[in-house]
């Protein structure tokens, strides 16, 4: 049967889940066990990519390239990949550095209804001969033809795998199907596909947009990561060698990096909790989860009622201020 | 009652069914809005008017129209009831020549060029630029409109090509006709698909929302007969008391849809079609033209013959032109109300009123 | 009294906008549109209002030197930096609305009197003229600040094809402003684009780590730059007062514009447009 590419952001996606507390030390242990197993990419930084360590998302305690050194030292066949959003990560400033440090997989990322600010970043990795990832995330925001055309314009930028997310878990298998589909009619470079777990549906996701005709996954250690986490990885993996596809990834080696992940670095392993499920429902940014419970317990508000106000107002991940704008008005109404 | 009060009368009654057969509801949106109708002396754009002034008048919408066209005149002759409503403004200026849309625009209806495909022929450079230019010049100005919701590009069932002859309805996502640039009776369609892609690149690019309605063939009052479309010679035909003369073989398929389902269809499409939505607007129900002459001959108060005249040396291939609506349908819970008996009984009706004048 | 004469360079949106800032304004009197193409949507605007429009580009003024007295330079940056010596030469007041930033940076609400003393001046960005006054504030009331960072969000609209190949030069400006206008030892600018309809207004929240926060003054001091700042912005509001929250001082402000050429979302282009505008009347009334 056929390769699949697996990509895991544990080390990046999983900052989400730790307010970006994670260490050179967690970093050069996973990176150490994921290169043992065979993980194809490893993903490493803060939770919203190059260069976002901020007070809007969190300041992560180890900066940038540290975390980068941390992880080059320990990956020796695995690439080492990083996610980049123009409007957070600036050219000279963030992406420069971060591929003298020994970046492989640049993976530039974009909502998914503005995919023209990621040309240059695009061009600058190309040129500088790293592998380039177009992304789009929040791609339940857009109907699938509109997202096949951003997509098109990744391609043309130079992209050489394009991902979509599903950032907020919001999505059902023929969702994933559908997006798929169309992303195959108008792009000529492999899909990949990167998926939530609110509705319990990462797993039943990932495998419909293989079957859809999707060769990239995402997915992390215990599916540690923003919200109610990622696709579980070795799950993926068990479930993907038992249908037949090949990952090259040593199954037992990954069972013994997730033992260690959860004994060692991920303090909670995620679940599907009761916020989780209303964030899915309404579509907003997997990330959003601790900065609205925070907020709302603050103004003593429900966060389900926060989610869905701020659904309806279509907040865009980064768009972490309005949390608090929306929780000071729902606070106002309240009185 | 005089002619003009009778007319009004009929167009009334077409607005009122078709409300009634559809959903006057689903047209709430267009409530205290400002609709911007360029091309608005057409078909389609004099059947919207008359549909919104019936709203406003009888159901209280407080839609403002202004309607942009080259001629306005021509209103006088075939539409006098619009002139003198207060909620309609016009401006005689030509789409290109355009250089801002009024502040208070919140939906507009790109209707400007010319269907009739003798000027097409006899001045190809007028009929691409009206198109082209037209549209890269509304779509530039409609990006400063702050209050804009919605734009509707009235397209041409013509850049598909031609319709396969087994294939039964043509739906949107039918993209096998290669461009035909390099012969001149493509000008229209050609020019056409540009205006699409000039769609395209706004609503991308720079971020206009935007939907597209793709129209087949229409029937009804406010069509001139001298558009060369079959329905409309076999109705002249009749109207002058002549055999009903069809050209061919008669096995041609076409369908006709009535201009207040028209004017409904493209209403319903402006105001709760997505961006990036692309609609056929047109009738499903196929008919033969030897059918549709029949169906006018009986009809028509003469009593008319239908003959098929000899062309022993016309080899015809047999043609096929009828849209799949099933998206309009599914999407937009729309309907074709009027079937083509009535719509042509309404028609003749229409044109005695108009030749009684 | 008499007005000053105005030349405007770049007949695009923003030109455009200015143009109908400046009919409006008691101090300016625009003499001239000049853009590149007759083709232009702003140029036939201003014939339809009496203003006379020039397709020479920056040889107008060469040829008409007495033309005016205040260019507004709403082309490039590429071409701001041609247009820029000869305009030195020419003896003009520039107001450069683009990134090139060949002369002193200029928040109206903060240093407008020095400025006026030199003859080309820089507007740094949108997000800047929103946030460095409340930067400066900070600065003002605060010995020690550590850092400061401003994220924007801005109707994906209103961000057109030159916004969004720029995005890195906004970033870097930005934070160059509001460095030195705050004197904060790190600084940080973040842009988001927002694709919700209806557009979202333009809206920004600056947040500072500093050394013995002090919320009283801060928000005195806010209070007063924001009076100046409504003077020549209208549409500017503080909608979350300075405020402490997880550890770091937050403001927020939403900044509506006037809906003069550009719609009312735009506020993001609007700002640096009312702020040029100021700089000018200042100039006038010298």
């Amino acid at each position: 049967m056929s390769f699949v590419l697996i990509s895991d952001p544990f080390l990046r996606d999983g900052n989400h889940a730790v307010s970006h507390k994670l260490t050179a030390e967690h970093i050069a242990e996973y990176c150490k066990m994921a290169d043992q197993a065979g993980v194809p990419v490893v993903e490493v930084g803060h939770g919203n990519g190059l260069g976002a360590s901020s007070l809007q998302l969190g300041e992560s305690t180890t900066p940038d390239l540290t975390m980068l050194e941390a992880a080059r030292a320990n990956l020796k066949s695995s690439k080492l990949g990083i996610h980049v959003i123009p409007g957070f990560a600036t050219i000279e400033r963030d992406l420069k550095p971060a591929l003298a440090a020994g970046v492989d997989v640049v993976r530039v990322a974009s909502h998914c209804s503005e995919a023209d600010i990621t040309e240059r970043h695009i061009k600058f990795a190309r040129e500088a001969g790293k592998t380039v990832y177009g992304v789009l995330m929040m791609s339940h925001m857009l109907p699938p033809a509109l997202l096949a055309e951003e997509a098109a314009k990744m391609e043309s930028y130079g992209a050489e795998v394009l991902i979509f997310m599903d950032s907020s878990g919001h999505f059902l298998p023929h969702d994933v199907k559908e997006r798929v589909a169309r992303l195959k009619e108008a792009i000529s470079i492999p899909v990949g596909f990167h998926a939530h777990n609110n509705l319990g549906m990462a797993i039943a996701n990932s495998v419909a947009a293989l079957e859809a005709g999707a060769n990239v996954l995402d997915a992390c250690s215990r599916g540690f990561g923003a919200g109610a986490g990622n696709t579980q990885l070795e799950v993926l993996v068990a479930v993907l060698h038992r249908m037949g596809y090949e990952t090259g990834i040593d199954l037992y080696k990954l069972l013994d990096l997730a033992d260690m992940a959860e004994e060692k670095i991920i303090p909670k392993v995620p679940t599907i909790s009761s916020v989780s499920v209303v964030s899915g429902l309404s579509g907003v940014f997997s990330g959003f989860i601790k900065p609205v419970i925070r907020i709302a317990k603050e103004f003593d508000l429900d966060p389900k009622d926060l989610f869905f106000e701020l659904g309806e107002r279509k907040v865009v991940a980064g768009q972490e201020d309005l949390i608090l704008e929306v929780a000071n008005d729902l606070a106002k109404q309240k009185i | 009652m005089s002619i003009n009060v009778k007319k009004l009368k009929f167009l009334h009654q077409d607005c009122a069914d078709v409300l009634a057969a559809q959903s006057l509801n689903r047209l709430e949106k267009l409530k205290n809005k400002t609709l911007y109708i360029a091309g608005g002396t057409g078909f389609v754009g004099t059947w919207v008017a008359t549909l919104i002034a019936y709203l406003n008048q009888h159901h209280g919408f407080n839609t403002k129209l202004f309607l942009l066209a080259r001629h306005p005149e021509t209103l006088e002759t075939t539409a006098p009831h619009l002139l003198s409503l207060p909620e309609i403004q016009i401006i005689n200026r030509d789409v290109r020549n355009i250089f801002e849309l009024p502040q208070e625009v919140h939906y507009v209806l790109h209707l400007a060029c010319s269907p009739d495909s003798r000027g097409h022929m006899s001045n190809p450079f007028e009929t691409a630029s009206i198109i082209a230019d037209g549209t890269k010049n509304l779509l530039s100005v409609a990006r400063y409109c702050p209050k804009l919701e919605n734009i509707l590009y009235l397209s041409s069932a013509g850049i598909y090509g031609n319709q396969p002859i087994d294939l039964k309805h043509l739906p949107e996502t039918f993209n096998e006709s290669a461009p035909k640039c390099n012969n001149l009776t493509a000008t229209y369609a050609e020019a056409k698909r540009f205006a699409e892609m000039l769609c395209t690149i706004f609503r991308s690019q720079f971020r206009l929302p935007l939907v597209i309605a793709r129209p087949f063939a229409f029937v009804g009052p406010f069509q001139s007969f001298d558009r060369p479309w079959a329905i409309n010679n076999f109705m002249h035909d009749t109207l002058q008391n002549k055999p009903i003369q069809i050209l061919g073989d008669g096995k041609t398929i076409r369908s006709y849809l009535y201009g207040s389902d028209v004017a409904y269809w493209v209403l319903s499409m402006l105001i709760h079609g997505q961006t990036g939505d692309i609609f056929n607007l047109g009738s499903d129900q196929e008919i033969g033209l030897t059918e549709l002459a029949n169906l006018i001959a009986c009809e028509s108060e003469a009593s008319t013959k239908v003959q098929i005249a000899e062309r022993p040396l016309m080899t015809q291939q047999p043609s096929r032109l009828i849209p799949s609506v099933e998206l309009a349908k599914r999407n937009l819970s729309l309907n074709v109300t009027v079937d083509l008996k009535t719509a042509i009984h309404k028609t003749l009706t229409w044109s005695h009123l108009c030749n009684t004048q | 009294m008499k007005k000053a004469k105005v030349a405007i360079l770049g007949s695009g949106n923003i030109g455009t906008d200015l143009l109908i800032k400046s009919l409006r304004s008691p101090y300016l009197d625009c003499k001239v549109l000049i853009g590149r193409s007759l083709n232009s949507n702003g140029l036939q605007k201003a014939e339809s209002l009496g203003i006379a429009i020039s397709t020479e580009s920056i040889q107008h003024i060469v040829k008409n030197p007495d033309c005016c007295d205040i260019v507004f330079d709403a082309t490039s940056a590429k071409d701001h930096l041609v247009h820029a010596p000869i305009l030195k030469k020419l003896n003009k007041f520039v107001i450069d609305l683009t990134p090139a930033r060949v002369g002193s940076i200029c928040i109206p609400a903060v240093n407008l009197t020095e400025c006026l003393k030199q003859n080309n001046i820089n507007m740094i960005t949108c997000g800047g003229q929103a946030s460095i006054p409340i930067a400066y504030a900070i600065g003002q009331t605060h010995d020690e600040v550590e850092y400061i960072e401003v994220v924007s969000s801005i109707a994906s609209r209103s961000a057109g094809p030159a916004t969004r190949l720029n995005l890195d030069e906004y970033i870097h400006t930005t934070e160059f402003g509001m460095q030195h206008f705050s004197g904060a030892k790190r600084t940080k600018a973040i842009l988001n684009l927002n694709p919700a309809v209806p557009c979202i207004n333009m809206q920004t929240t600056i947040m500072a780590k500093v050394k013995n926060p002090n919320l009283d003054a801060l928000q005195k001091k806010v209070a007063e730059i924001v009076e100046k700042i409504k003077q020549y912005v209208p549409g500017y509001e503080i909608i979350l007062n300075p405020m402490f929250e997880n550890e770091r001082i937050i403001v927020m402000m939403r900044v509506k514009g006037l809906g003069d050429y550009l719609p009312e979302y735009a506020g993001n282009l609007d700002i640096i447009n009312c702020a040029a505008i100021a700089v000018a009347e200042g100039f006038a009334q010298k």
